[in-house]
Order: structure tokens, then C-alpha cells, then sequence
């Protein structure tokens, strides 16, 4: 008879899901470029560990001097803000992945106490997590330092406080793992998150009109907000300095209740996922029709393909090119990000010029005014160009394993190529008209020069740009997934893409400076068109070399962006 | 003797250190539908790889319907569907947004595109989810996908990495036909499978690789005599002359050691 296995405790299994993360980890810096990850992932680390350390001063003494103060309102708001960033911040930040999934530790024999602390305990490795339990070490400290017979009471309620964000934290990733496991979902999620960004934006506009009104509201709704969770430690802190140690007990209790309340609400959410809740996208089995059907026999390929040739579309694209410039096309309008990406520029430059039409308490000079209208127009095309760089040179980040199929398929790569510039140009001069008519109609229209002369100027950028960002998406491919945000490319490509655009605009203000000089703006155009010309010349010489480069590069190509 | 369709000489590939495809030789005839058979790790998807131009090989020649493989490419590639280990999907479109993107890129125009695209969906029973995209499809609607595309623009050769695999049983059966129709009207079939009864049913010749060097390769009669006639010299009696595929495949890449493991047992199981 098989011998079965003894149950395993607690501390055990914990320790065991710790080591097989450490394996996997340890696992991961096997590839060159993992290491290079980790390496900027410590500098990262470091830079905001600095940040971090010096904000965490920052509240301890601000904590010290309410105290001291007894201004109580002032703790009320400094735990909100902890709070939301605690909360929020990391849904933010987070792209959208549903973290901790417990379903892989579900075909062992594990008790659902062990499960439910492994998820919560999930919380903790969250590096905002890490932040949120520092500032409340803060607040303990400041507290202390300023009334030291507040000690144990700031340890009693800023401990359960930090449970109680910690639980809240749990139940929100939780429910919105639910929400994010559908990828429709998750993209909606993102492009909200992109919009509230974009709300912070905005919020200065809306301060600088409504800021009193606004201010008169919170005040006037401050007793509301102390009575909830993330205000009640500092509560329990202003009745325990007023030797009020039964207020001060029983809103303790409140807060206990409270951080009991989300913890049951976490629970109940990884009970279902303990007894097998699946979350997955798979679809529905295919109903099968009850006709018999008539099998397809395809034409073998002498009578099937002989003779026929890729008949062009509409006289200036191959067929080929025609399919994958409208598969393009799809790929966009079905990726929430790079739609957002791709018109969030247009946005932030009505931004600026509605900003433009705000009377300015500091007197400084708007948008309009400080470039004129004559060069609003160019300045805000520059700006589209930047944009470039997120899409041209990383060409192929979306394909997936489709990458092979244009491999297999009987098409040259310099015809791929073609089909994305073509896109991406596209794009680049849809937005540039849209930004036209934006400066016309918000601000000032610009010359008939200054318009020839941006847009030359402009073809020359972008057949740069494109020629690069094709040679630098065969070069430095890397794979990007759809519906999730702070993807950027290899961070060479993105320092190759930096210098040109520096470079670009030299060449650009160079010209403009020395004809202005020479014999005046009107020569400018001129001078665009021939530097046109010449990036012309060079961009097709990168694009008929790109068949033979994606030969070269075809194992590290399928390898990068197959996974 | 036909023309053949499928030509490998001295085929090889390697990955730094490891050897995964060892000096294979490979003729597969016009019209015949070719098993290529291996344990896991034997070399299988790396010499189709190369085969159908997703993969260098280090040394060796491959020549497709007459035509080199190194110099035209392109016009090879015009010629052959494939069914790779991975599919290659675009998942972010329709079934038949990719069918007809598919068919676009191997040069056929919008209306054949669409005709076709249709008549593969309805098929393959896909037509009824024509707003599904394929990253939502299961994996049997994406190897069925996968198939529709290899065929689409009528291909003299398929070659198929483990076609059947998550494939319903009604659905494998009607691909049968499909494929035994094309071999029957000129194609060249070459397939790889795990489920021996399937190759058994579907393939006139077979070639087994392990190690990266194929061990045996010819009609399965032959194969069949080829063991029947070592097991005799071995002292087996000559009634195993009925072999099935499975018996010839174990035979073949594990002599002793198939029948060693089967009697084996693992200590805590005993």
C-alpha cells in the first residue's frame, strides 16, 4: 500500500511558498538581460528609497508638531493621504495584473487558514505596502517624541490601522482580481486609470476656478470624514491627549470592528477562490451542428496559386501590405493603451492651451503667449513626434506568436516594414492635422509659412524616425502586451531614439536659425524638402535591408516575441 | 520512382552545446503523406522549423518541390502551409479577420480571401462566434484556426506539428478526410503526432528521430519488417510479424529499455 503523506503546519508551507519564489527568482537571473533588470530595479530601488526615507522624516516631524500643536484636523488629513496612497496608488501602478493567485497552491492539502494568511500576507511584499507601514512608524515616533504617554496608544492605533489597510488593500485587489480576470475588463480598468492621471491634471485648472468653494466643502465635512476608518487612529490619539481613555478605547474598538469588517469581506472572497472559483477567459465548448458537412478539399497549390498574383490595392500597395496595414489598424483601435498613448498628447495640448486662457496669479507667460501663436502650431507637432517614440521603434512588440506567421508567409520583411510605417505615418499625420485645427480653433492659426515649414520639417523627422524605428525594432525587439501600461522599449532603443530626436531637432532649429540668418524664414521650406530628401534616401536603404537583417535576427526575433 | 517533395541532406542544428537535430536525411515523395515520428525532445519541432524557413540550421541542405529553400524562399514559402508548435496566431483579430489576412498575405485577393474564409469557419465550426477574438478562443478553436490558415491558399505541402492534439473527435475526423482528400488530389502531407494509432491510420511512410539523428525511416511495412526481422536475429519468434506502430516506435528508440521501465515500480508506490 502507497504511503501517504503527514499534513504539513503552518510555518512550513509558508516557508516553502518563500523558497519557491527565492528558486524562481534566482531562476530568472539566469539571461543576461534579467540581470541588467535587477540591476536598474536596485538603482530604481535606491533613488526611491531616498525619497521614501526623507518623506517618512517629513511626516514624523509633522506628526511631532500636531502634537505639539494639538492640531488634530491636520493628523486627520496627513492619515488620509497615507490612506489613498496605500490604497490606490498601487491599483494604479500595478498594470493591471492580478497579483497574488492562489489557485496554483490549491492541489495541495492546505487548510483555508493557511490560505487566507498566505493572501493576506501577500499584502505585506507590496513595496507601497512597505511605505504605508513606514509612515505609520513615522506617525508612532513623531507621536511619541512630542507626548511620550501617548506611546502605547499610538502603538495600539496605528497598529490596527496599519490591519486595517492592509485587509482593505487585500479586499480591493481581491474583488478587482474578479474584475480584471476578464481582459475586457482589464483594459477598461487601465484606460480609467489613465483618465484619473489625467484628472490630476485637470485638477489645477479646477482649483484655480472653484479652489475656495472646494476648500469651504471639506471643511465643512471634516467631522464626516473623521468618522471614518483611515481618520480614527488619529482620533483615538486626540482622546487619549485629552485623558478621554474610554473615547479613546472605544473608538479603538470602532476602528477593530471596521479592519474585522473588510477582513470578513477578504475572506469571503478567498473562500471562493479556496473552493475552486475559476476565473479564467476559456471559452465555451463549440456547439457542433447536426448537418453533415460537405469537406473542403483546397485546390492543390499548382491550380490554387499559379498565375495569381498579389493585386495591388487601389494601384500604390501590395496585397500583402494591404493586410497588414489593416491588421495594423485592428491591433490599435483593440489596444486600449496605445489608443491612449497615441491621443493622450492631443489631450494634454488643449490642456494647455485652455490653461492659456486662465488668468495667471504669478503673472507667468501661458502656452500661447510664451511661443506665440505662430509657433504654438510647431511646437505641439514636436511634442506628436515624441509620441513616435513609443510605437516606431518597437515595431513588432505586439505580435506575439503571429511573428512566425510573417516568417512562414510568402512576404518579404522590408513589406512588413512598409505596411507599420505606413500606419504609424498615417497616424502621425491624422494627429498633426487634428492638433491644426486644435491651435486654430482654441488659439491662433499659424502662418501659411510656419505651417509649410512644420510640416516639411515634420516629413523629414518622421522618415528619420521611421528608418530608425525600423532597424531598431529588429535590432532591440521586446514583447509588449496588450492592455497594460508602462511598457517601454529596450533601453537602448530608447536612448538611440533620444539622440536622433535631439539630433532631428538640431538640424531642424540649426536650419531655421541659419536661413532666418541668411535670407529669411522663407527659404525654410526649401531646405526641409531637401533634408527630406536626403532621409528619404536613407530611409529606404534601412527598409530594403530590413528582409536581410529579420533573417539575421529571426531566432532572437521568434525567441523575444513568441514567449 | 516519384518526384520527391520534401528533400533534407545532412541537416543539423545545434544550440550552443546541445545537438538537436544530428546530420538528418529526409525524402518524402509528392502525394505522400509522411509521419515524422520522435520521443519528446527527439528533434521533431526544430527539423520542421527548418524546414518551413523559421529556423537557421547550422549545416545542411533543404530543398522544397525542387527549389532550394536558401535561395527562394519566398516562392517556397507560396507553396507550403505549416501548422507550427505554436500556431501563430494573431490573437488580437477575428477567425475570420485572420483568415483573411492570411490568405491576403499568400496573394490571394479579397473575394477568393472571403470565399475561402468562409467556407473554412463553417467547416471547422467556428462561424458561429464570427466577433469572438481568437485570444478568447479555446485551444481547439485555435488549432482548428490554426489548420484553416495552413490550407487556405491551397498548399502543395503542409507540414503539421501535432495537428490533432486538443482536437474534438469529430472535428479530427472530418480533418481526416480533408487531409486524405489533398493527398489524394497531389499534396504532400508531413506530420508529427504523439498518438501513434493516428499516424498508424493516416501516414504510407514514416521516419522516427531520437537523439537528433533519425533511427529508422521508410514505409511502415518496411519499418514492420525491418523489427520483425531483428527481434527473429534476437531470438524472438518471427509471429511478431503483426507489429503495430507503438510496438515498431518502442522497438526502435528504446529496445530494452520500453519493456525494463514498464516492469519497474517507484519504492513508495509499491
Amino acid at each position: 500500500m502507497a504511503e501517504v503523506a503527514h499534513s504539513t503546519g503552518l510555518g512550513r508551507q509558508l516557508s516553502l511558498l518563500i523558497m519557491v519564489r527565492w528558486q524562481t527568482f534566482r531562476n530568472s537571473l539566469r539571461s543576461k538581460s534579467e540581470k541588467i533588470h535587477l540591476v536598474g530595479n536596485i538603482a530604481l530601488g535606491f533613488f526611491f528609497g531616498v525619497q521614501v526615507l526623507a518623506l517618512s522624516v517629513g511626516i514624523g516631524f509633522g506628526a511631532y508638531a500636531i502634537v505639539m500643536s494639538r492640531k488634530w484636523n491636520f493628523l486627520t488629513l496627513m492619515l488620509w493621504v497615507i490612506f489613498l496612497f496605500w490604497q490606490f496608488v498601487p491599483v494604479l501602478a500595478t498594470e493591471m495584473n492580478p497579483g497574488f493567485d492562489g489557485r496554483n497552491l490549491l492541489r495541495f492539502p492546505l487548510r483555508f487558514s493557511a490560505f487566507f494568511l498566505m493572501s493576506a500576507a501577500y499584502g505585506i511584499a507590496d513595496p507601497f505596502a512597505l511605505v504605508g507601514i513606514l509612515w505609520h512608524v513615522a506617525i508612532g515616533v513623531g507621536v511619541t517624541v512630542a507626548q511620550p504617554d501617548l506611546a502605547w496608544w499610538a502603538a495600539l492605533a496605528l497598529t490596527i490601522s496599519v490591519l486595517m489597510n492592509l485587509l482593505f488593500n487585500r479586499l480591493v485587489f481581491a474583488w478587482l482580481e474578479r474584475a480584471l480576470a476578464k481582459r475586457r475588463t482589464r483594459e477598461i480598468v487601465t484606460a480609467i486609470s489613465i483618465l484619473l492621471f489625467l484628472g490630476v491634471q485637470f485638477s489645477g485648472l479646477l482649483l484655480q476656478r472653484k479652489g475656495s468653494a472646494l476648500r469651504r466643502g471639506v471643511e465643512n465635512s471634516a467631522a464626516f470624514w473623521r468618522s471614518l476608518p483611515p481618520a480614527l487612529p488619529g482620533t483615538v490619539l486626540e482622546h487619549a491627549a485629552n485623558d478621554d481613555s474610554a473615547a479613546a478605547l472605544g473608538t479603538a474598538a470602532l476602528l477593530g470592528i471596521y479592519t474585522l469588517l473588510f477582513g470578513g469581506l477578504f475572506a469571503f472572497r478567498v473562500r471562493a477562490q479556496f473552493t475552486g472559483e475559476d476565473l479564467g477567459e476559456s471559452a465555451a465548448p463549440v456547439r457542433e451542428k447536426p448537418v453533415a458537412k460537405r469537406v473542403p478539399v483546397p485546390l492543390p497549390a499548382k491550380a490554387a496559386v499559379a498565375g495569381r498574383e498579389s493585386r495591388p490595392l487601389s494601384g500604390i500597395v501590395s496585397a500583402p501590405v494591404a493586410a497588414i496595414l489593416g491588421k495594423e489598424i485592428r491591433y490599435f483601435y483593440r489596444n486600449t493603451m496605445l489608443m491612449m498613448s497615441a491621443f493622450m498628447p492631443l489631450i494634454l495640448i488643449a490642456f494647455f492651451i485652455m490653461t492659456s486662457s486662465v488668468p495667471r496669479r504669478q503673472g507667468g507667460l501661458s502656452f500661447v503667449g510664451r511661443f506665440g501663436g505662430n509657433f504654438a502650431y510647431p511646437a505641439s507637432v514636436v511634442y506628436i513626434l515624441l509620441l513616435m517614440m513609443n510605437f516606431c521603434p518597437n515595431n513588432l512588440a505586439y505580435e506575439g506568436r503571429g511573428v512566425e506567421r510573417l516568417f512562414l508567409a510568402p512576404v518579404k520583411f522590408s513589406d512588413v516594414m512598409l505596411a507599420k510605417n505606413l500606419f504609424h505615418g498615417g497616424l502621425l499625420v491624422f494627429e498633426s492635422l487634428l492638433v491644426l485645427v486644435l491651435v486654430t480653433v482654441m488659439g491662433h492659426p499659424p502662418s501659411v509659412l510656419i505651417l509649410l515649414a512644420t510640416w516639411t520639417g515634420l516629413l523629414f523627422a518622421a522618415l528619420i524616425h521611421l528608418g530608425a524605428g525600423n532597424w531598431l525594432s529588429l535590432q532591440f525587439p521586446r514583447k509588449f502586451e496588450f492592455g497594460m501600461k508602462r511598457q517601454r522599449p529596450s533601453g537602448l532603443t530608447m536612448l538611440i531614439s533620444f539622440g536622433l530626436f535631439f539630433m532631428e531637432m538640431g538640424l531642424i532649429s540649426g536650419a531655421a536659425f541659419l536661413c532666418n540668418w541668411l535670407a529669411g524664414l522663407w527659404l525654410l521650406p526649401l531646405v526641409y524638402l531637401a533634408l527630406s530628401a536626403a532621409a528619404l534616401a536613407i530611409y529606404r536603404l534601412i527598409l530594403q535591408g530590413t528582409t536581410r537583417q529579420a533573417i539575421v535576427q529571426r531566432d532572437a526575433l521568434l525567441e523575444v516575441l513568441s514567449r | 520512382m516519384s518526384e520527391p517533395a520534401i528533400v533534407a541532406e545532412g541537416l543539423s542544428r545545434s544550440f550552443g552545446n546541445l545537438v538537436a537535430v544530428d546530420h538528418v536525411d529526409l525524402r518524402v515523395d509528392a502525394g505522400q503523406f509522411f509521419g515524422f515520428l520522435g520521443p519528446n525532445g527527439a528533434g521533431k519541432s526544430t527539423t520542421i522549423r527548418m524546414l518551413t524557413g523559421l529556423l537557421a540550421p547550422t549545416a545542411g541542405r533543404i530543398q522544397l518541390l525542387g527549389l532550394s529553400l536558401d535561395g527562394n524562399a519566398t516562392e517556397v514559402k507560396r507553396q507550403i502551409g505549416v501548422v507550427p508548435e505554436g500556431l501563430a496566431l494573431f490573437d488580437r483579430l477575428t477567425g475570420s479577420e485572420f483568415l483573411n489576412f492570411v490568405g491576403q498575405m499568400y496573394g490571394l485577393d479579397r473575394a477568393t480571401s472571403a470565399q475561402r474564409t468562409a467556407e473554412l469557419l463553417d467547416f471547422m465550426d467556428l462561424a458561429d462566434r464570427p466577433k469572438t477574438l481568437v485570444v478568447d478562443y479555446s485551444h481547439g478553436m485555435k488549432k482548428k484556426l490554426a489548420l484553416s490558415a495552413a490550407v487556405i491558399h491551397g498548399p502543395r505541402i503542409l507540414f503539421l506539428d501535432e495537428p490533432f492534439e486538443g482536437v474534438d473527435a469529430i472535428a479530427a475526423g472530418t480533418l481526416k478526410t480533408m487531409l486524405h482528400n489533398m493527398t489524394a488530389r497531389g499534396a504532400t502531407i508531413f506530420l508529427t503526432s504523439h498518438v501513434l494509432e493516428i499516424v498508424e491510420r493516416l501516414c504510407s511512410h514514416v521516419a522516427i528521430i531520437n537523439k537528433g539523428r533519425i533511427i529508422a525511416q521508410g514505409s511502415l511495412d518496411e519499418l514492420r519488417a525491418g523489427v520483425a526481422a531483428a527481434h527473429v536475429n534476437g531470438g524472438v519468434p518471427a509471429a511478431a510479424q503483426k507489429l503495430t506502430l507503438e510496438e515498431i516506435f518502442l522497438a526502435v528508440v528504446e529496445p530494452q529499455g520500453a519493456s525494463r521501465k514498464s516492469e519497474e515500480e517507484l519504492s513508495w508506490l509499491k
